[in-house]
């Protein structure tokens, strides 16, 4: 269904400049969410357009193997365990569900001294979980889309 | 019936043109979508949750059910399209 190119300029242009821009870019989007436009849902999008575009145009199947669908599956489970897991773990630390203001974050800021206070770091790791489960999804529809044989049980 | 769908068009268009002479201006201080808790959220999002960005507190932390639900939603859509591609990989290859 895809049509894959071997053209050199090609792989150099997709392969070395967009898509390594792309995703340097949806983690930017994603870390400086707290601070500028930005956040789970855009930092998802853009890393799935990233990774679209290197299936699309890519004749190599790296990426395949990387992201396969099961790995997909789980990115996106992780991603809703991450956030519902983070209210729960509030709840734990006594709070209600979703209150990060209760977990004791500063054990993070002690391994890693970055300086963030315990609702930033609580908003950070859901936005993560927002960013892998859109990630996630995106990437599985449009592997399935552009492929709709699964590869293992064509081969078997 | 193609008269009664135009008739029906411009009806709702005027009653839409009419109902927007009524909206409050733009960034209105006094308008009800400005005085409920949005001041709230803007001068105490400093404070309360230690980030710049407002529109980000409300979203990760002040409204963080909506947020998971949200989530929730792009998840579950994304699971059904694919049990529907799926199923028709299967048919595809019977054919």
């Amino acid at each position: 269904m895809t049509d894959r190119h071997d053209s050199v300029l090609l792989h150099f242009v997709v392969r070395a400049v967009m898509v390594p821009a792309i995703l340097l870019f949806g983690l930017y989007v994603l870390v400086h969410g707290d601070a500028s436009p930005g956040g789970g849902f855009q930092a998802g999008a853009i890393l799935a357009g990233g990774l679209i575009l290197s299936r699309l145009s890519l004749s190599g199947d790296e990426g395949r193997r990387l992201f396969s669908r099961p790995r997909l599956v789980m990115i996106a489970v992780l991603g809703m365990f991450l956030y519902a897991g983070t209210g729960v773990a509030a709840m734990l630390a006594g709070g209600d569900y979703l209150d990060y203001g209760v977990i004791a974050f500063e054990s993070i800021d002690r391994i890693l001294p970055i300086g963030l206070g315990r609702r930033e770091i609580g908003i950070f790791i859901i936005e993560v979980g927002v960013t892998l489960a859109v990630f996630g999804t995106l990437a599985l529809v449009v592997d399935y889309l552009t492929e709709p044989h699964d590869p293992e049980e064509t081969e078997g | 019936m193609r008269a009664l769908g135009i008739m029906l068009a411009v009806a709702t268009t005027a009653l839409f043109v009419a109902a927007s002479w009524d909206l409050p201006d733009r960034g209105d201080p006094h308008a009800p979508a400005n005085v409920g808790v949005g001041p709230e959220y803007i001068e105490r999002t400093e404070e309360d949750i230690g980030i710049e960005n407002v529109v980000s507190a409300v979203l990760a932390d002040y409204r963080s059910y909506d947020t998971l639900g949200e989530t929730f939603v792009i998840f579950t859509a994304g699971v059904a399209v694919l049990f529907v591609l799926i199923r028709r990989g299967r048919d595809d290859r019977q054919a």
